[in-house]
């Protein structure tokens, strides 16, 4: 954990003051429960931006880390992206059906970043065309979301025939 | 000239067909060269690129050309190697690596019908072949012991042996479709060259659910293990032995060939015999590349037909939810279909087809296309689940006539060794978008049993090649 209770000023850049549901998001990451608002660094508000879109709060922090180093390399305001759209989030309230829609009106410099965050924890994969990097096969979330009825392609199901049996059952 | 090779048979192509053929000659004792143009890759490297792949969907992914060996591929971006001259474009996919293309088919090996080898007589269309299917029946028997093929006894071509094992589990998915399509449609197993049981050093299928574009076990059988049994045999092989020229005498017997090495330096081989199988396209490619003074259309080719009546089997689709969860993605791809139009009277009319039901994991297509609409939070991965659980898949697969417009030139776009490349003059005629229309009906009563909604058609007018 990068977590700290300090805030040097020549670290302000890296980091990000957040509250309320944002706040809670970011505590389900610590040991302990901080007084809020708390302070954490990129690793720790992007995982905090992570829970929010993903919906789900048991992210593992190394790959969050590897995939924001990743999708720095296509976008240097990455850490100033994810701050602006945790601040979105937090100040207007939005709701996340409607983050789109408000996104793709408002034009905002971060208006991509919810697409490829959902895509490099949902696909494991981080960027497009021909610069698309692989970062989870197996780990990524959509195989993870279905682990308990699938298993991902080229792993063995299981014993010949095991895939007959009802899987509902 | 580097280096001369020489052997009694030479081959051109390692996949199935070329390798199966070496196996044969070098069990008789002949000398037996095979040359590949493209590399040799491994199984493990080959599932290694798939997990690493950005584009698990596209099955070419793990198999990108090699420099010295061109073959097309589409994604990221189109390499351009097939020109497409219309007025269909004819986005063929192969793999000119040892192994060839099946490394990454179905393992479907159905045989023929038997009256698909009179369609002229009896329906007055096409033409009928020069042989009958009782003629071709034991090399059927002969190719499936090789490659350890199951299906189910009803699909309308009749044996003489029995398969050599029994067919795969049925998967839970396919067991409902089976169930809930009775009587009005008979579900069956499909002919497939899938090991139920350890045969032959390979293990038994264990669901890995990526028969395209690789089987990480060699469960499913493919040509990399036909060039494996042709080395056995004796045979030789030469990979990254790109030919480019036939070379004939005076008499017009081939002498040598000539190929590539991955430096462009050029090759002669020598041999008695000749066989080329380096699949429907860059076989006429390279016979068409062939010319000389005495054959300046190139070789076997003094009627203009060489490369002519390129045909394949393409689909249309239908895409549905199921009003029960039977999650695709257990068990093998491919597993189950409808063979109830493969023949008939109403071939007069339209193209017969079989029905397909895939049983490919719908995990990734749905996730992208939660991630298209913008969906997050929790609904994101609930609906994930719904359409994992509930999606369905069925296509056609639709018979092509023979048509001479239809055909294989050289392009007047060069490839990175400076030849040709090929090029595709092709189209859907009105037999086939018939048998297309005929099957839609076929499409919505199958929804209807499975109590389907959100019916999703593929897109009018395209038809994916197979």
């Amino acid at each position: 954990m990068q977590y700290s209770r300090r805030s040097p000023p020549f670290a302000l850049q890296r980091r990000h003051v957040l509250g309320g549901a944002l706040a809670t998001a970011a505590a389900a990451l610590l040991p302990w429960t901080p007084v809020f608002p708390v302070e954490v660094d990129a690793d720790q508000a992007f995982l905090a931006l992570s829970i929010l879109l993903t919906g789900r709060n048991n992210l593992d922090p190394a790959l969050g880390r590897r995939l924001r180093q990743a999708l720095q390399s296509g976008n240097d305001r990455l850490d100033q992206h994810t701050t602006d759209l945790l601040g979105l989030l937090e100040t207007r309230k939005v709701p996340l059906p409607d983050l789109q829609a408000i996104l793709a009106t408002e034009k905002t410099a971060f208006a991509a970043l919810p697409g490829q965050i959902m895509t490099a924890w949902y696909l494991g994969v981080v960027g497009k065309g021909p610069q698309a990097k692989v970062l989870a096969f197996e780990h990524a979330l959509n195989a993870v979301a279905v682990s308990d009825k699938l298993k991902p392609p080229t792993y063995a199901y299981g014993a010949p025939g095991s895939w007959s049996h009802n899987p509902n059952a | 000239m580097a280096q001369t090779l020489s052997a009694d048979f030479v081959v051109v192509g390692s996949g199935i067909i070329g390798a199966l053929v070496a196996r044969k000659l070098a069990l008789a004792g002949a000398s037996v060269l095979i040359l590949e143009a493209g590399p040799h890759v491994t199984r493990g490297e080959l599932v290694a690129r798939f997990r690493n792949s950005p584009r698990r969907s596209d099955w070419m992914s793990p198999y990108p050309p090699a420099p010295w060996a061109p073959h097309p591929v589409y994604q990221p971006e189109d390499n351009g190697h097939l020109v497409h001259a219309g007025p269909y474009p004819y986005k063929a996919e192969y793999i000119r690596q040892v192994g060839g293309t099946s490394w990454h088919w179905a393992a479907h090996a159905w045989r023929n019908v038997p009256n698909d080898f009179r369609i002229h007589s009896l329906y007055g269309v096409g033409v009928d072949w020069p042989f009958g299917y009782d003629e071709l029946e034991p090399y059927y028997q002969e190719a499936e012991e090789i490659m350890g093929v199951s299906g189910a006894p009803n699909t309308g071509s009749p044996r003489t042996k029995p398969f050599p094992m029994q067919p795969v589990a049925e998967p839970w998915a396919m067991q409902r479709l089976r169930e809930r399509l009775a009587p009005v449609y008979p579900v069956v197993g499909n002919t497939t060259a899938r090991n139920s049981r350890s045969y032959d050093g390979r293990p038994p299928c264990c669901g890995n659910n990526s028969c395209q574009p690789i089987c990480p076990i060699d469960a499913q059988y493919h040509g990399g293990l036909a060039v494996d049994a042709a080395l056995a045999a004796g045979a030789k092989l030469q990979a990254n032995a790109n030919v480019f020229k036939l070379e004939h005498d005076g008499a017009a017997r081939i002498t040598a060939v000539h190929y590539y090495d991955p430096d462009k330096v050029a090759h002669r081989v020598t041999g008695k015999t000749f066989i080329v199988a380096a699949n429907g396209i860059e076989s006429p490619r390279l016979l068409l590349l062939s010319q000389s003074a005495k054959f300046p259309q190139g070789l076997a080719n003094s009627r203009d037909m060489v490369g002519r009546h390129l045909m394949d089997h393409p689909s249309t689709s239908l895409t549905f939810d199921a009003d029960e969860d039977v999650w695709l993605g257990r068990g093998p791809q491919s597993p189950s279909s409808i063979n109830t139009m493969r023949d008939g009277e109403f071939r007069a009319r339209h193209a017969p087809y079989r029905l397909d039901f895939t049983n490919i994991s719908r995990v990734d297509g749905a996730t992208r296309a939660l991630l298209a609409e913008g969906v997050y939070g929790a609904e994101f991965e609930r609906r994930l689940r719904h359409s994992a659980a509930r999606e369905m898949n069925v296509k056609n697969v639709l018979e092509v006539l023979p048509d001479p417009r239809h055909r294989i030139t050289l392009s007047d776009q060069k490839d990175a060794l400076g030849l040709p490349k090929p090029q595709t003059h092709y189209s859907i005629d009105d037999y086939t978008r018939a048998g297309h229309v005929r099957s839609q009906q076929d499409f919505k009563r199958i929804a209807e049993l499975m109590g389907g909604t959100n019916l999703r058609f593929s897109k009018d007018g395209d038809f994916a090649n197979n």
